[in-house]
């Protein structure tokens, strides 16, 4: 597809179609378009604040405390701007329940406020979280800022969801909030098997104001 | 007056107080004053200021006016696919149906189209008219809400959020102010024309409702933190906080009189039963109300000033609560 997205731009060039302005061969006009298209990304999809998001939250990523029930859980990714730019300084806020479905509304146990370092990465370690009532997908909630971006407020799940049955390409709608299928993030087993842990990237990407 | 016509006046004298105490009693007990029949599960329903009316939104998209208090249907019609959000004028003439397309269409009571507003995109989830019934708010999903003139159709302001939509709003009782509970942990209060004049950012969970006292001065705040706040409505500093409840506020309602208050509450653990109580303003003091249904749908007065909730029953069928004031 690359090659013949660069001969076709040759050919334009050739025939007077396309016109360049640059000093530039058609070869390196053609690999800079390409390089500026692969770095181009998509903005993340948003998805609904939820009803117990709560300011303040703590700037601790380990909000797994020793002894809490359920899967070991570290989810980890970078923040970038729509242009492919990564983001220093960007607030990544999450909560989620615990393993049983519930939110700590009254103190901040599986709350983060993480700043990304220069390199835009964030990371997390947490549990699984569990099926809240009335709401179908175990889920992670995001709120996202950066100077100069648009606020994001997304959520992630998990492709092994058991709502999901093992396609969540077919059955992501199960859950009328999760809007879109990007959000559904493929989960890896690693670590020793006597301290497994499940493993999700999430790239996060903002839109400039 | 001889003694045994003075021992029959104070017989008669007690009774009759009896008789207005156990009057009194009852006035302070909640009570279903009736039940209508629907067609299918009520969604939410607003009541027509003093009008005599109420409108209702039926799951499947039709719509009720029903007669208060007796629970004739005064009209009914089918309307387009997606209606999600409803509000009756005070004057009880226009039925505002908030569409999933992001627009408002505004009917007669008979449902005659008048208008539309086009206010966005997605989900119009809310919306409400002022007192005055010269303004409308419009509340879309997960954006700041819109205020309307839904007599010309023009757009009067967009208001502001830092992120997220809004999850309550309310009019002060003369209409000259607008408040809003946002999904960002603020609540702000505006001019009628969408000026921001005061906003509290001291909550640090969500506030899911709000209301103005009557007297216009104070405003009502409840949420995800189990506390009814109050704030001043000039400046929006605190005023005070009633004590705890166990549970989440999806509803807070300032009744009538002015010396009580209705917190509505879900359990949070379940999302599936809900409690409402009752607070005596001055005291603190709070007793929960013995009301049954499936889902509290809406709340309003009849033309006399009685404080009535909604509930929708598990079955096709609505009914009509008094509240003590």
């Amino acid at each position: 597809m690359g090659m013949a997205r660069r001969e076709l731009l040759a050919k334009c060039m050739a025939l007077g179609v396309v016109a360049s302005t640059t000093n530039l061969l058609p070869s390196a006009l053609a690999a800079a378009w390409q390089q500026n298209e692969k770095s181009t990304r998509t903005p993340t999809p948003a998805a609904e604040l939820g009803p117990f998001y709560k300011r303040l939250a703590p700037g601790n990523g380990e909000l797994r405390a020793p002894g809490d029930a359920g899967m070991p859980l570290v989810v980890a990714g970078q923040v970038y701007s729509s242009r492919g730019e990564l983001i220093p300084s960007a607030v990544v806020e999450i909560w989620q329940t615990n393993h049983e479905g519930l939110y700590d509304n009254d103190g901040y146990h599986y709350r983060a406020k993480l700043i990304t370092p220069a390199d835009g990465k964030y990371e997390f370690s947490s549990v699984m979280p569990g099926h809240y009532p009335a709401r179908v997908c175990q889920h992670i909630h995001y709120l996202v800022s950066a100077p100069g971006y648009h606020p994001l407020v997304t959520q992630l799940y998990f492709a092994t969801d058991p709502v999901f049955e093992g396609d969540p390409d077919k059955n992501f709608t199960r859950d009328p909030l999760v809007t879109s299928r990007e959000l559904v993030r493929p989960v890896t087993l690693v670590g020793d098997p006597k301290a497994i842990h499940a493993a999700v990237k999430f790239e996060l990407v903002l839109e400039a104001l | 007056m001889s003694g045994r016509a003075r021992g029959a006046a104070i017989t008669a004298s007690a009774a009759l107080l009896c008789a207005l105490a156990a009057q009194a009693a009852q006035a302070q007990d909640v009570r279903k004053l009736s039940t209508f029949s629907t067609t299918g599960k009520i969604v939410v329903v607003s009541v027509c200021g003093k009008s005599g009316f109420v409108a209702g939104l039926i799951r499947g998209g039709s719509i009720a006016v029903w007669q208060l208090p007796s629970g004739k249907v005064a009209s009914s019609w089918k309307s387009a696919e997606g209606v999600s959000s409803l509000a009756c004028s005070p004057d009880g003439k226009w039925i505002a149906l908030g569409r999933s397309d992001g627009t408002v269409e505004i009917a007669d009571i008979a449902g005659k189209p008048a208008r539309t507003l086009a206010a966005g995109h997605g989900d119009v989830t809310d919306v409400a008219y002022a007192p005055d019934g010269l303004l409308l708010a419009v509340s879309l999903h997960e954006k700041p809400v819109q205020l309307w003139n839904p007599v010309n159709g023009s757009r009067v302001a967009e208001l502001e959020t830092d992120f997220s939509g809004s999850t309550g709003m309310a009019f002060s009782p003369d209409s000259s102010a607008f408040a809003t509970s946002d999904a960002d942990t603020t609540v702000r209060v505006y001019d009628r024309a969408g000026k921001l004049k005061a906003k509290y950012t001291d909550l640090l969970l969500e506030p899911f409702a709000i209301d103005f006292l009557p007297n216009g001065k104070e405003i009502l705040v409840g949420g995800a933190d189990d506390t009814l706040t109050i704030l001043d409505a000039s400046n929006a500093h605190l005023s005070r906080q009633l004590p705890k409840r166990p549970s989440p506020i999806f509803g807070a309602i300032a009744l009538p009189g002015g010396h009580s208050l209705l917190s509505l509450e879900i359990d949070a653990a379940t999302l599936a039963k809900f409690t409402v109580v009752l607070w005596n303003l001055g005291t603190g003091a709070q007793r929960e109300l013995a009301i049954d249904g499936a889902k509290i749908v809406g709340y309003g007065q009849l033309s006399n000033g009685q404080p009535v909730l909604f509930t929708a029953d598990s079955d096709a069928s609505l009914s009509m609560w008094s509240v003590p004031d």
